[in-house]
């Protein structure tokens, strides 16, 4: 598909989503996975794919109905003026609040994995130096990155499965059975909670072109994370077991560090740690440009381009002060984020789809 | 000291992105430029002022009272 200069089509921006995805599948998942459904926490992604589906074709019914626009102009459109617009507040400060966050992960994994002698504040400024640099481009470079750069992904997971499969035990995977329908559904909220940043996405949608094969490519989005997320889950509590791998700071490193090839290769997490830094800045990136183009059309700029760097030098202070130690933020992900997520990326959209369908459909691109 | 660069900091980065957008006439975009950096100041100071118990994860639990 062809793109103009500033347009991304629907597979890109569902490239970026999936590397998206890959940060916290890596980071939470596995770990709530194995606290909420002990050996059964592989299976719980799969609960997850009934909402994910249901909000692709939600997203898809307000496009289709709101062509050429935003989801910013569509809530407006459906909600008013001023209830819109506290809406897009509300969605601004979640975005916000998510960039924060994940630039203070994306630092303490670093500090907590490979360089524990070194400032969380360093990694911070250094991350968000060339996130500022490439925001002035725009949101096309990110996209055109992630697709090259997701089947060098992919083909990593797979390899790294296949290394650690002959270390897996059924034991710790089994049994799974009736008793183990609840915690599985309590095991898929985090799974549910990430995937919902899919509607923080469609904020940018009025760059998009080919939203008419959005369904197709949603689906096959929903494929890919679903089973790339239960392939994660699988491996980690195959290997340490659900008992450990709750209680290990970041269980996806310690199983890839048991990682051996003929007892001649060894340490290969650094493939891992790499990955984390790619798909970190993505996020970031992203949901830095969401914010950006939220102010856009909250204030209605004609650029935000001259916002960056003070943007830059606030997420600086909300990631520092985002928590003490890194204990309580994932306290507060586990327990009041999820619901946040879901009720901004799925309640919430499901409300104006209500609203878009109980709305007359007179000219309603005015 | 640490606020003094602080300041030092969000007044280069406002004052780099006015003198364009001010020859331009964009004076909405100046104004939330300048609504951006009076947020980052208070905020900074703030968290500079609290540095060791600055916690906006303990304020979401309080607004939620999960604690």
């Amino acid at each position: 598909m062809k793109t103009g200069k500033d347009k991304i089509s629907v597979k890109q921006l569902f490239f970026v989503f999936t590397i998206m995805v890959s940060s916290p599948t890596t980071r939470l998942l596995p770990k709530y996975a194995a606290a909420k459904a002990e050996q059964a926490g592989w299976v719980s992604p799969i609960i997850s794919t009934v909402p994910f589906i249901l909000l692709i074709l939600a997203i898809d019914s307000l496009l289709k109905k709101y062509k050429g626009q935003s989801m910013s102009d569509i809530i407006s459109n459906i909600l008013g003026r001023f209830l819109g617009k506290l809406v897009l507040v509300v969605y601004l400060l979640w975005a916000l609040w998510l960039a924060a966050m994940y630039t203070r992960y994306y630092s303490e994994r670093l500090t907590s994995s490979i360089y524990p002698n070194i400032s969380v504040g360093l990694f911070i400024i250094l991350a968000l130096i060339p996130i500022a640099y490439i925001l002035r481009s725009g949101f096309t470079p990110i996209a055109r990155m992630s697709e090259i750069l997701l089947p060098f992904i992919g083909a990593m997971l797979i390899m790294l499965a296949l290394f650690l499969f002959p270390k897996v035990r059924a034991d710790n995977l089994l049994p799974v059975y009736f008793n183990d329908i609840i915690p599985i559904f309590r095991g898929s909220i985090a799974v549910t909670g990430i995937l919902s940043y899919l509607f923080l996405m469609f904020f940018l949608s009025d760059n998009v072109v080919n939203l008419k094969s959005l369904r197709v490519f949603g689906y096959i989005a929903a494929y890919v994370n679903i089973s790339s997320i239960m392939l994660v889950n699988f491996i980690v509590i195959g290997v340490m077991s659900s008992s450990l791998a709750r209680r290990v700071s970041v269980p996806v490193l310690t199983v890839v560090k048991q990682i051996t090839i003929m007892d001649i290769i060894e340490n290969i997490e650094a493939v891992v740690v790499a990955i984390w830094i790619f798909a970190d800045f993505t996020m970031i990136t992203t949901l830095l440009v969401i914010v950006l183009n939220l102010i856009k059309s909250i204030f209605n700029l004609s650029d935000t381009r001259l916002l960056i760097n003070m943007l830059a030098v606030l997420v600086y202070f909300l990631s520092m002060g985002v928590c003490a130690r890194r204990f309580e933020l994932e306290d507060f992900t586990n327990s009041l984020l999820m619901p946040i997520n879901i009720t901004l990326g799925y309640v919430f959209p499901f409300v104006l789809f209500a609203l878009s369908k109980l709305k007359k459909t007179t000219n309603p691109s005015r | 000291m640490k606020i003094f660069l602080m300041v030092v900091i969000v007044v280069i980065a406002i004052t780099a992105e006015m003198i364009p957008v001010i020859k331009k006439k964009q004076h909405k975009e100046a104004a939330v430029l300048i609504m951006l950096g009076a947020v980052t100041l208070a905020y900074g100071y703030y968290y500079i002022t609290h540095v060791h118990t600055a916690s906006l994860a303990n304020l979401m639990f309080d607004i939620f009272r999960l604690r």
